[in-house]
């Protein structure tokens, strides 16, 4: 198959830059960390998007979906999810969590060099008066008929207190070096 | 001080039918990509593919979760020549498809991981399917191509923007 010229990407100069999605702040792991934790979020945004790119160091091969975040210090929240793992399909509601939100990242032994990617929409995450609504797209491949995972979930976090701080949280060891976490605001 | 992101790289706007779309040089300077395509294919029936700087060897895999008709359905493949975009047959040509393709961590020497979100619907059928993919290659993504099966064009009108993040 012959490909047709496209657009040479670095060609274009002067950048236009919508103003609306801005990076408030970026780990990216040099060393393992059981937890990841942005603290004094603004409040200055209309919601918030994490772009998460993650490994664990646990060693038996798996796709965990133990990781997960907490808002503030909020231990009550409610979720649904829609996963995909290999061939079969699970659909699961729950309340009375005292995480918001589970996402899967492959172990330490499951494939080397690969992590599981997610992005997680925060809306009027500095609003006083509501509860705080979650959604996400999270997925893990590793070349593998048994451990590759996908879902979708929503999540509401019980509680009307401004999101100032958001926690990550390893599912059963640490997140391993290179995982990296993005925070964004968009106006 | 947040820094301003989210910025359009390059646009393809057909203004004939074509076989492949193409985004090449892709600048270093973000930590993640986004494609967003709206597709109008000439042919029912045709699946989306892809390819990163040219690989068509077997180190692509995929996980998808999708619904075609009233069953949600999900299946992966492993050592795949190319990124399987959408797993069930396409729209008709006169409704678009829609996609957003994330890639994350790009300029990484890591194995490449990508979430994919499909939305079509043509008034007699649909998909709704969000897909991880995996590119087993540690080097940084320069280009990216996308087709269709059975070698079916682009229609003009079709639309494609790559974005930094």
């Amino acid at each position: 198959m012959s490909l047709t010229p496209g657009i040479i990407a670095s060609s274009l100069s002067g950048h236009l830059i919508t103003g609306n999605f801005f990076l408030i702040s970026q780990q990216v792991l040099g060393s393992t960390a059981t937890t990841v934790t942005f603290s004094s979020i603004p409040s200055t945004y209309k919601s918030l998007q994490l772009r998460v790119l993650a490994r664990e160091t646990y060693a038996s091969p798996s796709v965990t979906y133990n990781s997960n975040l907490t808002l503030n210090s909020n231990t009550n929240y409610t979720l649904h999810y829609l996963q995909g793992n290999n061939n079969s399909i699970t659909a699961v509601g729950q309340t009375g969590n005292n995480v918001a939100y589970s996402y899967g990242v492959p172990s330490g032994s499951t494939l080397a060099n690969t992590y599981g990617a997610a992005i997680i929409d925060i809306i009027d995450y500095s609003s006083t008066t509501k509860y705080k609504t979650i959604k996400s797209i999270s997925g893990a491949d590793v070349n593998n008929g048994t451990y590759n995972k996908i879902q979708i979930n929503s999540a509401l976090s019980l509680d009307t207190t401004a999101v100032t701080t958001i926690t990550f949280n390893k599912a059963t060891s640490a997140f391993d070096v290179g995982s990296t976490f993005s925070l964004y605001g968009v106006s | 001080m947040a820094t301003a992101t989210y910025v359009p790289l390059a646009t393809q706007t057909l203004g004939s039918a074509t076989s492949t779309i193409t985004f090449s040089s892709i600048p270093s300077g973000y930590t993640d990509l986004r494609v967003v395509l709206e597709n109008i294919q000439a042919a029912s029936g045709c699946l989306t593919y892809g390819r990163i700087n040219g690989d068509s060897g077997s180190n692509y895999s995929y996980t998808s979760l999708y619904a075609q008709t009233n069953t949600p359905n999900t299946t992966n493949a492993s050592n795949q020549t190319y990124l399987n975009l959408v797993s069930a047959v396409g729209p008709l040509s006169s409704s678009p498809s829609f996609m957003s393709l994330d890639i994350f961590s790009y300029t990484s020497s890591t194995y490449k991981t990508m979430l994919v979100n499909w939305a079509e619907d043509y008034n007699s059928g649909g998909v709704a399917e969000n897909n991880v993919q995996l590119w087993r290659n540690t080097s940084a993504i320069t280009s990216l191509s996308f087709f269709n099966s059975s070698s079916v064009n682009f229609l003009a009108g079709t639309t494609a923007t790559l974005w930094g993040i």
